[in-house]
């Protein structure tokens, strides 16, 4: 028992090693998203708070936890309360099989990309929980959208993950990466990258998919009725999310923490460098996306998810399997 | 439903060009003025704070004529007036109720002797509704204090008068 | 050993207390939450007996995708909150009823847990060995050899379910004009604009 509770003080370190620097991220992120938002409108975005508005993100949550947290009188308040406090630890919960580089990665699971699927088509729950919650209309209507638009969306990934998996033959996700060693899935997969790209649009509730909070018709969808402290926490594990999806899309797609060339003066760059280079990168683009796309109507999104993406990753997936058999390339698995 | 057209939606040629001037519009210089360190341009005829002005030797211009406590739309001006020991007649009193006030500037164009006028400040925000009840002293403090400003606007913008 | 029994019992209290909670919750929402609760408390015990494929399959599967569906019909009934348990009511016609099932349940199991004991007799596989290789490879070893054509079957019959699922509720009325966006953003002036000279006291007649 001693000694199981010396690892678990050590993991615990380790854990705190990892979550402080993902919240951090989370919060510059918040901002480069605002930034670069404004920098397409020509505005200039956050520039007050710190050098270059670095410290806005750090401001507004300290604005939020001085707030008053009001809950409605009607509110289902146990579970009311639960909903951000699920969306924030399943968005953390996520990072730690992420593998930073081929030794910092806080669990190697056997099952990675999996726990990875799984961990994300949880996130649901927190937005359900919280329109349930609520016990009012906009809420409770953005609650049902997003359901429905998560669950759509997860049958696609889950599919683009098979595609990725096919050519790989492991669920391990150090393994993933390693195949790409010659060549990244983005060139010969590179349809299922764009749907992927898409789909985590659409996963995370981002824009042009953002219609469980469509302000125009539901307010603030399922978060109208939070204030302070736990809109916030709403706020940071749709951030948190946005990261990892951006992480899934740079390890299934654009190889992990390998360098663009193993060619001398490139190859010197620590590989977290790499991940985090291809995580903001992929950001970038869900940040400008975000700038440049109007909403989508929600008979147009359920149309986009299953009529078009899950037939075409589909019938991608058929092929690639083909090719892998024709020129007996199929991975041959350590066993 | 041409060929070009299936192209064009198979491949998101628009959704690139899209993101392309996106990634354009984004070196470009931002239109933000940083407002409370940078200031946009102001027309002379800006209709701001009102102002009390005076006669270069310091002598009140306001003749209580009562013109725009009359023209007043909002009724905002209140003038009471008495004949000073000189003969001249002057206000005893002159106060701007600025809650009530809607800025159209009536109150100089029919001011005979150019005494009350709105000049470019409109930084004078408050704390308490009590500080905008302004009265005699407080105009002619801000006619004071713009004094050059407002007589620079008036010179502009007599051509047009 | 000791803190590997602490988090089983840990689990299995939690997968206990939660599916009690199930059947006894008044709120139909609650007790949803609560079977959630329940499958990943599950979920997580799989993956402690070293079966880490089936616990992430149920936690996507059916924790990911069939509890979502299940909270979502339960929301859109709006059933009311139950004003008695079922076991404080008066005359309960359920218990009768529930009393069979499970009964039936528990001799099914009885015989599960029985034929475990001659498993040996009861099936073989040709390709399973249990070596060091994970379970997620001796699964599909297994599932796309011995099993081939029952999962092949299974795969079949739900693809079937869905289709008629979809032909049930798919129906389409006639008279209605129905927006085909596609459409909408693929007109040209030269096809939908027409400029003619109007002659005075004559008029143009359109839409004919």
């Amino acid at each position: 028992m001693m000694e199981y509770l010396q690892i678990l003080g050590n993991e615990v370190y380790k854990i705190l090693f990892l979550i402080v620097p993902i919240l951090v991220s989370v919060a510059m992120i918040v901002w480069l998203d605002r930034r670069v938002w404004g920098l397409v409108q020509k505005r200039k975005g956050p520039n007050v708070v710190g050098p270059f508005g670095l410290l806005q993100t750090l401001a507004d949550a300290l604005k939020y936890i001085f707030k008053e947290i009001i809950i409605p009188a009607s509110a289902n308040k146990t579970v009311f309360i639960l909903a951000p406090i699920v969306t924030m630890t399943l968005a953390l919960v996520a990072w730690a099989v992420i593998p930073m580089s081929e030794e910092l990665v806080l669990s190697d699971i056997n099952v990675g990309i999996l726990y990875l699927f799984a961990v994300s088509s949880l996130g649901v729950y927190g937005i359900i929980m919280g329109g349930w919650a609520s016990n009012s209309k906009y809420p409770f209507l953005g609650a049902i959208r997003s359901a429905a638009q998560m669950v759509s969306y997860e049958v696609s990934i889950g599919i683009i993950i098979i595609n990725v998996l096919l050519c790989v033959g492991s669920l391990n996700l150090k393994d993933i990466v390693l195949a790409q060693k010659e060549l990244w899935y983005v060139i010969p997969l590179f349809p299922m990258f764009v749907i992927f790209f898409i789909s985590a649009l659409a996963e995370t509730n981002r824009p042009p998919f953002d219609l469980p909070e469509a302000e125009a018709e539901l307010v603030a969808g399922y978060q109208t009725e939070y204030s302070g402290m736990m809109y916030a926490m709403f706020w940071l594990g749709e951030y948190a999310n946005i990261l990892l999806m951006c992480a899934m899309g740079s390890i299934l797609f654009l190889g992990g923490w390998l360098p663009i060339t193993d060619i001398y003066p490139i190859n010197l760059v620590p590989a977290p460098i790499w991940m985090i280079l291809k995580i903001l990168f992929l950001f970038f683009l869900f940040a400008l996306i975000k700038a440049i796309v109007p909403r989508y109507r929600y008979d147009q999104l359920m149309r986009l998810g299953w009529k078009i993406f899950l037939p075409f990753s589909l019938v991608y997936l058929v092929l690639t399997a083909s090719f892998l058999f024709y020129f007996d390339k199929l991975p041959k698995g350590n066993f | 439903m041409t060929l070009s057209r299936i192209f064009k939606t198979i491949f998101l040629v628009e959704f690139i060009k899209g993101l392309l001037m996106a990634i354009k519009e984004m070196f470009k210089k931002s239109k933000t003025v940083n407002y409370p360190f940078e200031k946009g341009p102001i027309s002379p005829r800006m209709r701001g704070e009102h102002a009390l002005r005076r006669y270069p030797n310091g002598e009140e211009r306001c003749i209580a004529c009562k013109l725009c406590e009359a023209v007043c739309p909002a009724q905002a001006i209140t003038i009471e007036s008495a004949e000073r020991a000189d003969g001249s007649r002057k206000t005893t009193r002159y106060d701007i109720d600025m809650l009530k006030c809607i800025y159209c500037g009536l109150c100089q164009e029919s001011c005979p002797v150019e005494a009350i006028v709105q000049g470019p400040n409109f930084e004078f925000a408050t704390e308490t509704r009590e500080e905008l009840y302004y009265n005699k002293e407080k105009l002619l403090d801000n006619g004071d204090r713009w004094e050059s400003v407002l007589a620079k606007n008036i010179k502009l913008d007599k051509p047009y008068r | 050993m000791l803190a590997h029994s602490v988090f089983f019992y840990f689990f299995s209290v939690i997968a206990i207390f939660s599916s009690l909670m199930v059947i006894t919750s008044r709120n139909t929402v609650n007790s949803v939450f609560f079977l959630i609760l329940d499958f990943i408390s599950v979920g997580c015990l799989f993956i402690m007996v070293g079966a880490e494929f089936l616990g992430m399959i149920i936690l996507i599967v059916y924790v990911g995708a069939v509890a979502v569906l299940f909270l979502f019909v339960v929301m859109m009934l709006n059933v009311a909150e139950q004003k008695q348990s079922w076991f404080i009511g008066k005359k309960s016609t359920h218990i009768p009823i529930g009393l069979i099932v499970s009964v039936l349940i528990l001799l099914e199991l009885l015989v599960v847990v029985g034929g475990w004991k001659y498993k040996d007799d009861l099936m073989s596989s040709s390709t399973l060995n249990l070596s060091d290789i994970s379970n997620t490879h001796q699964l599909g070893l297994v599932m796309y050899t011995d099993y081939i054509l029952y999962f092949q079957l299974a795969g079949v019959i739900l693809l079937l379910s869905m289709i008629g699922a979809i032909l049930l509720t798919f129906r389409q009325r006639k008279g209605v004009k129905k927006q085909s966006y596609f459409n909408q953003i693929s007109r040209n002036p030269s096809s939908s604009i027409e400029l003619r000279d109007v002659e005075s006291n004559k008029g143009v007649k359109i839409d004919d």
